[in-house]
């Protein structure tokens, strides 16, 4: 096991130096002056001092080396040129943590509310609530965020004036972008809970419990939910890895100063370290999210572990 | 079996963690904030003197000599305080007031401003506002090493600000001296009038030095990195949210700062902003969004102030490119389309069609531009009268240049400023207008705004749109100085040349060179029709402010040249 996880720290290890160093030529190389980008009436004689102050002026692999230098041994991401004064870390270290709140709760939600649907589904499968429950998970899977976000904003806020329209800072102002976040994860993770349940149901042991005269309770939380949870087991940590990048949609609608509202005024603002900042960062998360789904999967199916340790 | 039972505890213990992280989190939230104003709904600003203040764009920088995007210094604006300060009189007319500085005196020549600094001045820490601390503000403004991007408007008003900028001058030799710690003279390198308004702006403003010294370039980054001598500190401030202002207990004229919490939201979905107006949320914002302004107008809660804006959008037709070689060309371009019909059906109203590049406000002297220009006001419209048949024009410029007589040759490309929809629309909407007017081919390329800038800057362009916004003043010459030969939409980029193009480079110098209203008159009377018939530009609208205040705020003065420090504004009882 020691070895499999070792080997899967050096994949990531790789993975991430490449997305960097990718990151950053296709991020230098785009078009459009960032200085420009961040002020246009500028004389040039200061925009000279600008272009040297963020080593613009450089040869771009100059940069890479001098970027490269800084974020491996000092884990900094640059300068942001918009945030005047401010670094990529800064910016991180404050939205990471919002978009977090907002998204591990929601996360929390999907799990909990979608798998204890799957299972309802499955129990009663075919039957009017499956059913009805099946036609509402396809919409909650195929409507767009911003659809939610629009509707929870207008009827909940506007309408009936039970939270508030936007803002943050209070527990009130987490309901509508938790709900907005929560509604297609938990459509997701009842419809595997349900395939899964229904697959899990079918097995001869489960036969043999009800045979013993399990009891109804019995059978659901210790031999069924046990083994039908398993896909979800691995499903959460990609999506835990997911939540730092935040999203954009949702807080832009109401108006949370998370990453993915930086992350969109960056690309607009042509911030091209807080842009690159942003991106190894959301990299990094999900390259950790899929080392533990990794070391899951390799707990959870001995027979993965072995294929590969046999290589 | 026993992995999995393993797996099960973990699996629960994640998801109880997670819970308990989340839930933890709005607790610290609120405390780092210091409390925000959303309640739930019905009024985010329920204390009696609290005020709630919404912005589309986030605020980048609160170090008044970076603030260059109007975010950033309507966020800066309560914060610090220039010498002099600016307000509506009542007949709505700007005038100076004093602000740090008491009292001035102007020697004869006019070049020597004496400034006498309020005896009760303080930062918000308690510090006294001391010559020194001034001297150090102006310095800061023309350091090149802190490249500010605004503090070109006073390099050549004050004595070796322009060296000092460029770094061929110590910053010591800078034209601002403390007198005595109460006194600063500042010495101009010609008399200049509008000295004194220009030096009211944001770049101008005053720091502490010591204070500024200890933040090192972190000052203006964050709230703790954040202290003037104005009427509010900075209380908390988080990027992409807003920030939280209360009054300086030490502010010189503070009987007059009647509001006792100011909160500013970072609002950039428009139908956030739109609904939390309609819900009585926010006391004070600018929106001009046609699919919501009705709606919010009909609320009946806030007084919309509309007022025209000193700046100006334009076509600009890179004449370097055989197509618009001939001025023929390009003024059947701009002739060829209907400003009024394109500002409603493409902006909705948003902006003002302009048929010439002086908006409303512009003035020559003490009156209007529109009141005293005669023919040259809205000279498009004189230009289509003469020139009724745009096609035929076309035509005939096009077979002076060489170019054939037939229209559909000439496959135009158009370089737009920006991506977003509107641009597209709008976009499109010219497309069809001069397609079907003018038989050309119009090809839109939509372009990020500094990829445009990129490609005039470089005149890899057929057809580009521009604009440029003024805040220092409002005669015409800032606006029409632009296209001289030497300046930002000069020859370089949009290549025009001949006898009119010089005669016009004339005219915009000595423009900015003299204040006699009769003869700028003349020399604008002049130079308008020049630049307008020859068409290397051509206007196409001017923008306007549209401020939002609700009924119950008094004393809040909306003007597109003022940056509102509240002092004065007040909440009544609704």
């Amino acid at each position: 096991m020691g070895k499999y996880i070792l080997k899967r720290f050096i994949y990531a290890v790789i993975a991430l130096a490449i997305i960097a160093s990718v990151s950053f030529f296709l991020i230098c190389m785009k078009p459009g002056d960032p200085i420009v980008a961040k002020v246009q009436q500028l004389p040039d004689s200061s925009r000279q001092v600008l272009i040297a102050k963020y080593g613009l002026d450089q040869p771009m692999t100059t940069r890479f080396v001098e970027y490269m230098k800084g974020l491996i041994f000092e884990g900094n991401l640059g300068d942001s040129i918009v945030y005047e004064g401010r670094t990529v870390n800064m910016l991180l270290k404050t939205s990471a943590v919002v978009s977090a709140k907002i998204g591990l709760i929601a996360i929390a939600i999907q799990v909990v509310i979608g798998v204890l649907l799957g299972i309802i589904q499955a129990l009663n499968r075919e039957k009017l609530g499956d059913q009805i429950i099946r036609v509402l998970v396809v919409l909650a899977i195929c409507i767009p965020t911003f659809v939610f976000c629009a509707l929870l904003q207008y009827f909940v806020a506007f309408k009936w004036k039970l939270a508030p329209i936007m803002g943050w800072g209070q527990p009130i102002h987490y309901v509508l972008p938790v709900a907005a976040y929560s509604i297609p994860g938990i459509a997701t993770y009842s419809k595997y809970m349900r395939t899964s349940t229904v697959g899990v149901m079918g097995e001869d042991y489960i036969q043999t419990a009800i045979a013993k005269g399990c009891s109804q309770r019995r059978l659901v939380f210790r031999h069924i939910l046990r083994n039908a949870i398993l896909p979800i087991v691995t499903m959460v940590p990609v999506a835990v890895g997911n939540v730092f990048g935040g999203s954009m949609v949702i807080e832009r609608f109401f108006s949370i100063p998370g990453m993915g509202q930086h992350y969109v005024k960056a690309v607009s603002d042509s911030d091209p370290y807080l842009i690159l900042g942003m991106a190894i960062f959301f990299a990094l998360m999900y390259i950790i999210s899929l080392f533990f789904v990794d070391i899951l999967y390799g707990l959870v199916d001995p027979r993965i572990r072995i294929t590969k340790n046999a290589r | 079996m026993k992995a999995k039972k393993w797996l099960s505890a973990l699996l629960a213990a994640a998801m109880c963690v997670t819970l308990l992280a989340g839930c933890g989190g709005g607790g610290d939230t609120k405390k780092e904030e210091g409390g925000d104003s959303g309640d739930g709904g019905s009024s985010a600003s329920s204390g009696a003197q609290e005020l709630v203040a919404a912005d589309t764009a986030d605020v980048t920088t609160m170090d008044p000599i970076q603030t260059s995007m109007l975010t950033d210094q309507r966020a800066s604006a309560p914060v610090y305080e220039a010498l002099m300060r600016r307000e509506m009189d009542e007949n709505g007319e700007l005038i100076l007031v004093p602000g740090a500085a008491e009292s001035y005196e102007v020697s004869d020549d006019e070049l020597v401003y004496t400034f006498h600094l309020q005896p009760e001045g303080k930062f918000s820490n308690g510090d006294p506002v001391t010559a020194e601390d001034v001297v150090y503000s102006f310095q800061r403004a023309f350091d090149p090493n802190l490249a500010s991007p605004q503090s070109w408007q006073l390099e050549d008003m004050i004595l070796n600000a322009r060296d000092c900028f460029e770094g061929n001058k110590e910053l010591s030799e800078l034209g601002v001296k403390a007198i005595d710690d109460m006194t600063v003279e500042i010495t101009l390198a010609t008399p200049n009038p509008n000295f004194l308004t220009v030096s009211t702006f944001p770049f101008a403003r005053i720091v502490s030095k010591k204070f500024v010294e200890e933040c090192g370039d972190k000052f203006g980054s964050s709230a703790d990195m954040v202290m003037g001598s104005g009427p509010f500190k900075v209380v908390s401030w988080e990027p992409g949210f807003g920030s939280v202002y209360e009054p300086n207990e030490y502010y010189w004229d503070k009987e007059n700062v009647h509001i006792t919490k100011l909160t500013r939201k970072v609002v950039t979905e428009v139908s956030a902003l739109a609904q939390s107006m309609m819900n009585k949320e926010i006391d004070i914002a600018l929106m001009n969004d046609t699919d919501w302004n009705d709606m919010v107008d009909q609320t009946g809660y806030y007084d919309v102030k509309e007022t025209p804006e000193m700046s100006t959008y334009f076509f600009i037709f890179n004449c370097e490119n055989p197509m618009f070689s001939n001025w023929k060309v390009r003024l059947a371009i701009s002739l060829a389309f209907d400003r009024d019909r394109y500002v409603e059906e493409a902006y909705g109203n948003k902006y003002i069609p302009a048929y010439s590049f002086e908006p409303q406000i512009a003035t020559v002297g003490d009156s209007l531009w529109v009141d005293v220009a005669g023919d040259s006001k809205d000279y498009l419209k004189t230009l289509a009268e003469k020139y009724p048949d745009p096609k035929a024009l076309l035509l005939e410029g096009m077979q002076e240049a060489g170019l054939g007589d037939d229209p559909s040759a000439l496959e135009i490309k158009y370089t737009t400023l920006g991506t977003t929809e509107a641009v597209k629309k709008a976009a499109e909407w010219m497309k069809q207008e001069l397609e079907a007017n003018l038989g050309i081919k119009l090809n839109i390329e939509l372009t990020e705004t500094n990829v445009a800038y990129d490609q005039i800057d470089a005149s890899q362009y057929e057809l580009a749109f521009g604009g440029w916004g003024v805040d220092s003043g409002t005669e015409p010459w800032r606006l029409l100085r632009l296209f001289g030969k030497e300046e930002y939409y000069g020859e370089a980029k949009v290549h025009w040349t001949g006898e009119k193009a010089d005669r016009y480079t004339e005219l915009v110098t000595e423009m900015q060179q003299i204040f006699d209203p009769d003869r700028l008159l003349e020399l604008y009377k002049e130079a308008e029709p020049l630049v307008l018939e020859e068409a290397p530009v051509t206007p196409v609208y001017c923008s306007k402010q549209r401020a939002l205040v609700a009924k119950n705020v008094s004393g809040y003065q909306a003007h597109p040249f003022l940056l509102p420090d509240y002092i004065g504004v007040e909440k009544t009882a609704e």
